[in-house]
């Protein structure tokens, strides 16, 4: 097993290299190069910025020293100052904000897992019934519902009409002088539509995903002969059928990184709730470069952490995976 | 096989019709082409005609669908929109489609270290949460619609080139191919006259998914203002007004939202019934 991680962890070397090539080349394709970018387009970018910026990337050297001398900073996680008036470094800046999102991102994840995966399940082995079409037609609206706007017709129904949910932040203004009681409860009530929201888009993938395993499990011949032996259809499913079903699931948690940061961005700005998507955003309006750049290396960083924790579990789970 | 493909394209247009989702998606995709073809025909009022008197007007008679902060009629926003929307969705998947091909055709045809490589480089693209991406690439260059439908499409080609991947290393070793090689047929013309049109059902699917996707993207892009910039009409920076008026304008946040809804479920029935027709083994999976 240990070997199986351990050169798992040296395949990742190689996109690492990659991401951040990719990366460098980002901020190096507009015309100009950063230093101009920043003056043209940012008007607070005034001459100590652009200082800033010429040591930060060493914009005096040739580009193959630049991307050595970018790349020793990235691992040590050094992104710059943001451009932002506080000045501050940008690493800390994003890890302040990172359990934000990851707390939602799990909630979210947790409420999808509850949900996904017994309507996949009934679906798959009542295939063509009511329930199945029903879900079937309510997954692809999920797909193809903007989420930010089920954010906004929540707002209003929830928000605005019935005045139940408070529509934007984790907290309310007098959070401070609650009880403790008080303060889960504000903290559960502004949680509730971001959640929500972030999860319903990822519901539909999941639920269908789950039915497709489910159908491609069923048809094997050991619940052929499970069946065949005489166990009811209850044991058949979940003793003999889910455990299988739900492997695929540990890959599919593990790819759904991407998809849950870029979801953060948008859900995070509709609810004004300070996390890493939100950050990255106002980076972005803002032009302020430091921070984008260091957004950007982090979620792909998230991302291939995700795919390597995916294959690891699965590996983990799954006995029939050759691990040396 | 000239001789039978004319049958088996009319045995997949059969099927098509027969499965009524995806007529839905189609009539849907038809009609929008139409709105996006001769928008005026089909707005009320002038989009940008701004009238101070009407300021956010919920839905009447003359207004059907009400009027926006400055006055302006929202169904005939949503109109133009329209072609905004299938615009940055169509040359978004050309581009990306475009690209996955010829690298997916490379890798497949050529293997070895030639696919080694460039899956390799998929890897790495897939690595970025594509929404960062794209955000960051635009913070760079400004968002204008041309960046908008570049950025999307050189951010969202993976999928294509690792389809035309597969389908090229199951083709090529097949009889025919290797037929086709026996007598001489260069590396061009086998990929072009042979393989590739084996492989177009299920790049259309993917394609036509995609355009859905990409209309996703531009509309979440302009909602949070960095994409379609106003005045120029899109749904999702008709959604943004709709934010700032949210506690007095519901019809500013209802009816685009719905907009995009139609359209993106219209092109996925679609991709979702050329699948199923071209490939009836696969169906109900």
């Amino acid at each position: 097993m240990l070997r199986y991680i351990v050169r798992r962890l040296l395949h990742t070397i190689p996109l690492l290299i990659g991401i951040s090539l990719i990366s460098f080349l980002v901020i190096h394709a507009a015309p100009g190069g950063p230093v101009e970018m920043a003056t043209d387009l940012n008007p607070r970018a005034t001459a100590e910025y652009r200082q800033r910026l010429v040591e930060y990337y060493g914009l005096d050297k040739p580009l193959h020293v630049q991307y050595v001398e970018w790349l020793g900073r990235m691992a040590t996680l050094d992104f710059g100052q943001s451009f932002s008036r506080d000045g501050r470094q940008v690493s800390e800046k994003i890890t302040e904000r990172i359990p934000v999102t990851l707390g939602i991102n799990v909630l979210s994840l947790g409420l999808i897992i509850l949900v996904a995966v017994p309507v996949g399940i009934y679906s798959a082995v009542r295939k063509d019934s009511w329930f199945d079409r029903i879900s079937t037609v309510t997954v692809f609206t999920g797909y193809a519902v903007p989420a930010f706007w089920l954010a906004l017709l929540l707002m209003i129904l929830f928000g605005v009409r019935l005045g139940w949910l408070p529509i934007s932040g984790l907290v309310s203004l007098e959070h401070e002088s609650l009880p403790f009681a008080g303060k889960v409860w504000d903290r559960a009530r502004h949680l509730v539509l971001p959640v929500f929201v972030s999860a319903f888009t990822g519901l539909a993938g999941f639920s269908r995903y789950m039915r497709s395993n489910m159908l491609e499990v069923i048809r094997q011949d050991y619940i052929a002969s499970a069946k065949a032996k005489g166990l009811p259809e209850r044991k058949v499913v979940f003793r003999h059928a889910l455990r299988n079903a739900l492997l695929p699931v540990i890959t599919i948690l593990g790819l759904s990184v991407p998809g849950l940061l870029g979801g953060s961005v948008i859900f995070e700005s509709i609810f004004a709730i300070p996390g890493l998507g939100q950050l990255f955003y106002q980076g972005v309006m803002a032009r302020d470069y430091p921070l984008v750049m260091g957004s950007l290396v982090i979620g792909a960083f998230l991302t291939l952490l995700g795919n390597l924790l995916a294959d690891v579990g699965y590996a983990l789970a799954d006995p029939r995976i050759k691990t040396e | 096989m000239m001789a039978g493909s004319t049958s088996m394209f009319r045995d997949f247009l059969r099927r098509l019709g027969k499965n009524r989702l995806a007529v839905a998606g189609g009539i849907v995709v038809s009609f929008l082409f139409l709105v996006a073809a001769v928008p005026s025909a089909f707005a009320p009022h002038d989009p940008s005609r701004i009238d101070v008197r009407n300021i956010l007007e919920p839905p009447s008679a003359d207004h059907l669908l009400g009027t926006d902060e400055l006055g302006r009629d929202v169904l005939s926003r949503m109109v133009h929109g329209t072609r905004i929307s299938m615009e940055v969705g169509f040359v978004a998947m050309g581009i990306a489609t475009v690209l996955g091909l010829v690298i997916g055709l490379i890798a497949g045809f050529y293997g070895r270290w030639v696919d080694a490589a460039l899956m390799r480089f998929v890897d790495i693209m897939l690595c970025f949460p594509s929404f960062f991406l794209i955000l960051a690439v635009i913070a760079f260059l400004g968002p204008s619609i041309v960046n908008i439908m570049a950025i999307i499409g050189l951010t969202s080609w993976m999928g294509a080139a690792r389809l035309v991947r597969a389908e090229m290393l199951s083709l090529k070793e097949r009889d025919f191919v290797a037929a086709a090689r026996a007598q001489g047929v260069g590396d061009l013309r086998i990929i072009f006259r042979h393989i590739l049109p084996n492989a177009i059902a299920p790049i259309l699917v993917w394609a036509t998914l995609g355009v859905a996707g990409a209309i996703l993207v531009e509309s979440s892009l302009s909602f949070l203002g960095i994409g379609v910039q106003p005045p120029t009409p899109s749904w999702g920076n008709m959604l943004t007004a709709g934010k700032d008026n949210i506690e007095f304008a519901w019809w500013l946040s209802v009816y685009p939202g719905m907009a995009i809804l139609v359209t993106v479920l219209g092109y996925y029935l679609l991709g979702e019934g050329i699948q199923d027709a071209a490939d009836p083994r696969l169906k109900g999976r």
